[in-house]
Formats: C-alpha cells, sequence, structure tokens
C-alpha cells in the first residue's frame, strides 16, 4: 500500500505509543511495522472470518476475536445505554476500552431496531415493538468488539485487494447483499442469456467470460470518474439487467457479425489457395 | 442454451435458505437448575446466569447447529455399535433418580450397557474432530484440554454416576469424520464429585438470593461465552512480541522448507529399516547394511516440565503447519 493512501482508520492504533513505536522511530519503518500488523492479523484469519458485503470485505467478530487472541488485547467494557425513540424504536450503545502494550482507545458499538437486518423480514417492515432487545443488544455487543479490535489493529474500510494478498479468496467468502431482493423470472431469463453469449465470445472460458463482463459493466459516471463493473452476474441487480443484456447482445452481434465475415474471408482464402495449388 | 456456469446465484441461495432452516431450530427453553453437560463449567458465574438470565444467552450460529445435529447421528451410531456387538443396551429415558437428586442437578443419560457380566455401566457418548479423539485416552486429558467443552465431560458422566450410586462408567468417542469408536473406563472421584455438589449448592444460593458470583476473567473462558454482553468481564491478554532479527527469521524460512524433506527422510529411513531388521548383512547397490540386536535397559521417565513451541506460517487462509 502507497503511503499516501492510508488513511486515519487503516492505522493501527496501536502504533501511537506503545512498545511497537520502538520499531517506527522513522517514518519509513512506522509504515513497514503497520504493513507488518495488518499482514499477520489478516493472516490469521481465514475465508470463513470474512463476508462479502455488498462487495465490501468485512471481519466477522470471529475474525476479530481470533486477531484479538493471537495480538492479546485487553478490554474492558462499561454497561450500555439503551436510547428510546419517539416511535418506539430504540437503539443499545456499548462504549469499551481497548489495550494493546501501551495503547488505549475508545470504541464504540451500537445497534438500533431500525438496522435492517432486524427491521424488515420477507419483505415486510417488523414493528419496534416486536423486534427482540436482547437481539440489538446482543449485536452492539459483537458491534463492539468488531470495532474496537479492526480500530486498534487498523483493519477498517479495507479493499478486497488488500484481502486477497492475505490468501483470502473473494469467491469462496459468503456474501450478504441487505439491498437484493428475489430476482424476477425474466430478470434471471436475462442473467442466463447474457451468461451464455460471454462464454461463447470467451470460447467456453469462465475466467475470459468474468473479465468481458466486468469490461461491458465498467462505466464512466456523470462526474466523469470510472466506476468500476462487475465479474460475476450474481452481483447484477435485477434493475442492471436490462441494460447490461443490452451492452452484451450489441457487443455479441457485432462479434457473431465479424466472426462471420472472418469466416468467409477464410473460406475464400482457403478457396484461392485451392485453385493456386490446382 | 444451457445453463451459465457463470451464475453462481441459486448455490449460494439455497445453502442461505438451509442456514436460515437451522438457525430456526435454534432455540432458548427456560432452566431452572443445574445440567450435568454444564456443571463443569469453570465459570459459576455462567452457570448462575445460565438459570437467572437465560433467555439473555446469546445463542450459537447456524455453524455450530449443523455440529449438534451431527453430534445427535453420532449418538445413535454410537448406540448402534453396541448392539451390532450384541452387548445388551438400555436407552435410557428421562431417569427418576436424577430428578430426585439433592442438589438437583438435571441430565440425561446417553447410554447403559450391560457388557455381559450382568452389570450395566453408564456411558457417555461423544463425538470429537480427529484431533481430540486422538488425544483423548484418560481422564486427566479431559481435564488438560484446553477446550473449555471437554472440560466439562467428566463432570457430567461423574454426576451420572453420583446419582446412580455406581463406581465406574464409561466415555465412548467417536472420531468425526472417521467415525472409529475409543472407550474410555471412568472410575467415580469422589472428592472431585464432592466439589461438583458442593459448587451446585452455591449456584443454587445464588440463585435464591438473587446474586452473581464474581466474573473469571479469562479470556480462554469467557471467548465461548453467550453472556458476555452482559456479564463484561474485563479481558486480559498477553500481548503479542514483534522482533526484529533477519538470522533468525532466515532459519525459521529455511526450517519451513527443508520440513517436506525431513518427513519424506523419516518415512524412508523407517521403511527401510523395517525392511531390514533381522538382516545383519545386506548389500544393495552401492549400499552396505548391517544391523545387530541390542539390548536396551528399560527406565522410567521422571516427570518434568517443558516448554512446547508451535511454529506456524502464516500463509493466509490456511496455516502452514
Amino acid at each position: 500500500m502507497e503511503e499516501n493512501n492510508i488513511n486515519e482508520e487503516s492505522i493501527p492504533a496501536v502504533l501511537g505509543s506503545d512498545n511497537l513505536v520502538r520499531m517506527a522511530e522513522f517514518a519509513e519503518k512506522r509504515i513497514e511495522a503497520m504493513k507488518r500488523i495488518k499482514t499477520a492479523a489478516l493472516r490469521v484469519t481465514s475465508q470463513h472470518d470474512w463476508i462479502d458485503q455488498n462487495g465490501k470485505p468485512y471481519l466477522q467478530v470471529s475474525g476479530s476475536e481470533k486477531v484479538a487472541r493471537l495480538f492479546g488485547i485487553s478490554w474492558r467494557i462499561d454497561e450500555p445505554q439503551l436510547t428510546t425513540e419517539e416511535d418506539g424504536h430504540f437503539s443499545y450503545t456499548y462504549k469499551g476500552y481497548f489495550t494493546l502494550g501501551s495503547a488505549t482507545i475508545e470504541a464504540i458499538g451500537s445497534r438500533g431496531s431500525k438496522d435492517l437486518f432486524f427491521s424488515r423480514a420477507h419483505q415486510k417492515d417488523i414493528p419496534p415493538s416486536e423486534i427482540d432487545r436482547n437481539d440489538i443488544k446482543k449485536a452492539a455487543y459483537t458491534n463492539l468488539l468488531g470495532n474496537g479490535i479492526t480500530r486498534m489493529l487498523g483493519l477498517r474500510n479495507l479493499t478486497w485487494e488488500e484481502v486477497k494478498s492475505a490468501g483470502i479468496d473473494q469467491g469462496k467468502v459468503s456474501k450478504v447483499d441487505y439491498g437484493k431482493t428475489e430476482m424476477s423470472e425474466e430478470g434471471k431469463d436475462l442473467r442466463k442469456k447474457i451468461g451464455d453469449m460471454l462464454l461463447e465470445m470467451a470460447g467456453n472460458n469462465k475466467a475470459e467470460a468474468a473479465k468481458l463482463l466486468l469490461v461491458y459493466t465498467t462505466f464512466i459516471d456523470k462526474k466523469g470518474k470510472t466506476v468500476k463493473g462487475k465479474s460475476t452476474l450474481a452481483d447484477i441487480s435485477e434493475k442492471a439487467m436490462p441494460v447490461t443484456y443490452g451492452k452484451v447482445t450489441k457487443v455479441y452481434e457485432e462479434w457473431k457479425k465479424d466472426k462471420k465475415e472472418e469466416e468467409k474471408i477464410k473460406k475464400e482464402f482457403e478457396k484461392e489457395e485451392q485453385e493456386k495449388l490446382l | 442454451m444451457g445453463k451459465s456456469s457463470l451464475d453462481h446465484l441459486d448455490s449460494e441461495e439455497i445453502i442461505n435458505a438451509i442456514k436460515d432452516g437451522k438457525r430456526k431450530k435454534i432455540k432458548q427453553y427456560p432452566q431452572h437448575v443445574c445440567r450435568a453437560s454444564e456443571i463443569g463449567h469453570d465459570c459459576e458465574r455462567y452457570l448462575v446466569l445460565s438459570i437467572t438470565r437465560w433467555g439473555d444467552k446469546k445463542p450459537h450460529g447456524a455453524e455450530t447447529e449443523f455440529m449438534f445435529e451431527g453430534g445427535r447421528v453420532v449418538e445413535d451410531l454410537a448406540i448402534k455399535d453396541f448392539e451390532d456387538a450384541g452387548f445388551k443396551v438400555f436407552r435410557p429415558e428421562p431417569d427418576k433418580a436424577i430428578m430426585a437428586a439433592k442438589p438437583t442437578i438435571t441430565g440425561h443419560v446417553d447410554i447403559r450397557v450391560d457388557f455381559g457380566n450382568s452389570k450395566v455401566y453408564t456411558g457417555e457418548i461423544k463425538g470429537l474432530n480427529m484431533y481430540d479423539w486422538n488425544s483423548l485416552n484418560c481422564i486427566e486429558d479431559f481435564f488438560n484440554s484446553k477446550k473449555v467443552w471437554i472440560r466439562k465431560y467428566p463432570a457430567q458422566l461423574m454426576t451420572y454416576l453420583h446419582i446412580k450410586k455406581e463406581e465406574e462408567g464409561f466415555f465412548y468417542l467417536k472420531s468425526v469424520p472417521r467415525f472409529q469408536p475409543k472407550l474410555i473406563w471412568i472410575e467415580l472421584d469422589h472428592a472431585y464429585m464432592d466439589s461438583i455438589l458442593k459448587k451446585t449448592e452455591r449456584i443454587e444460593k445464588h440463585v435464591a438470593d438473587g446474586t452473581l458470583p464474581l466474573p473469571i476473567n479469562d479470556a480462554s473462558v469467557c471467548q465461548y461465552c453467550g453472556f458476555l454482553h452482559i456479564c463484561l468481564p474485563e479481558i486480559k491478554q498477553k500481548e503479542l512480541e514483534f522482533i526484529d532479527d533477519p538470522d533468525f527469521e532466515t532459519k525459521l524460512i529455511r526450517r519451513d522448507e527443508i520440513a517436506s524433506l525431513k518427513k519424506e527422510y523419516d518415512l524412508l529411513d523407517k521403511e527401510i529399516k523395517n525392511y531390514c531388521k533381522d538382516k545383519d548383512r545386506l548389500m544393495v547397490g552401492d549400499f552396505l547394511i548391517t544391523g545387530s540386536e541390542v539390548s536396551r535397559k528399560g527406565y522410567v521417565v521422571a516427570d518434568t516440565t517443558y516448554w512446547k513451541t508451535k511454529i506456524s506460517r502464516l500463509m493466509g487462509g490456511k496455516e502452514n503447519k
């Protein structure tokens, strides 16, 4: 990672003032130590500790606890605070103090009844009165542990590239997409057609087909910024499916036309060659 | 056009539906008294909370539920093992003696077997991964296990033995996934059982008085606890030491590189020496092999302590041991 790409959240808090700072007498060494901590922390985890949450890597609390055990992070946690809103919705907030060596940081963990995970099921809203307070409380505690440990070691806002460098395969990680709803039969049909066209163009090579999909779904937004596309069809939403289908079909038809033309030329060439021989 | 091989969505949706189905099966039930399967737990606060605040316990995940279900299947397989061997097997129903015992510890005996000597023995069946299955061979191995749940097993079996007024029982361990059997005889340790009964009385008193024992603050136990979010113990752990020593690192890398060669050498050496056994002279190609019988005086190795070092190369995603 380049030094200028490091944001505050990705700097291990432990590097602030403890014995590891001995390794960071010089700026370069500090960066090196940071890389070492992050790499070691990431390498202790396995694919089961990660979730692909809306396309971003998310270290589950199981992974955070594993990393905390290895690094020997200590913590103490205050009693949680319950906040209730006028509409009946509520949230729990835990505050904790995480220590590694002589560095201590404060972290907050919070969860509320408005979180989609608790407030929606089978495309229906669940009223706050029917949401179990204990579930929210437990989730807030889990959130605190995750926040404290990952902040301490700079494991926040990671990219898949960083996680991949530690041997975690994004393809093998479970996916969670809270915004995703069941795809209609039409959507599924388009998805299948897109897949077939891509595979045909890629000569039945799945990796090549994935690359093609990435190319055809990458676009430039209104601000002129390149928006990276998708390399698996499962990541394309119902809404984007017809657009992708249109783009891929256009390319596919041109490719077919070119292929026919190519074959025609090839045949003519072969015919000419045969005639010369005769 | 056939089914697109790029389409991963369906398999993932199916697995998620299966996991959701399992999650729905995870239920928490009220607990009024101590349970034999839990009474060996290291933390008395946990045991009190299990009764007074059972509803607050964080339920286990779908992944653990899969394992529990597997365990129940192993139990049936184990019972079949005894039946196939021709032993007289009793599948105990809820036991009156257990329900009437004071202090009250409830439980469900897995199996009682008559091995042919007209005496019926109480057994506890456990399905274990290969590592645990290999490492458990006597009662001390259970007590010394690093795993909180394995340390609870002796108290469970001994509670049944105590209630049924029996001096001997057994663990029947089946390995998962190879399903190999292992039987370990256990004698009722009266002193240990006495400590369990006293512990049960303390728990009953806390429940009656509405008080809580102090937290134990042991990360190795607390990490698995479902009451962490209400117990809020202070977790103290020893920090990892980072050292910069290129020579030492080079040695570790080299050690790792030649590890597979050593393994190959050891295997070959064993195979060759087995072949050469009882042959005093042997010529193979350029190699002269001689052998002789050596007498060795037996001795007993005195008890000692040693530092066990485990070196793992972090490969990311998988560990190279």
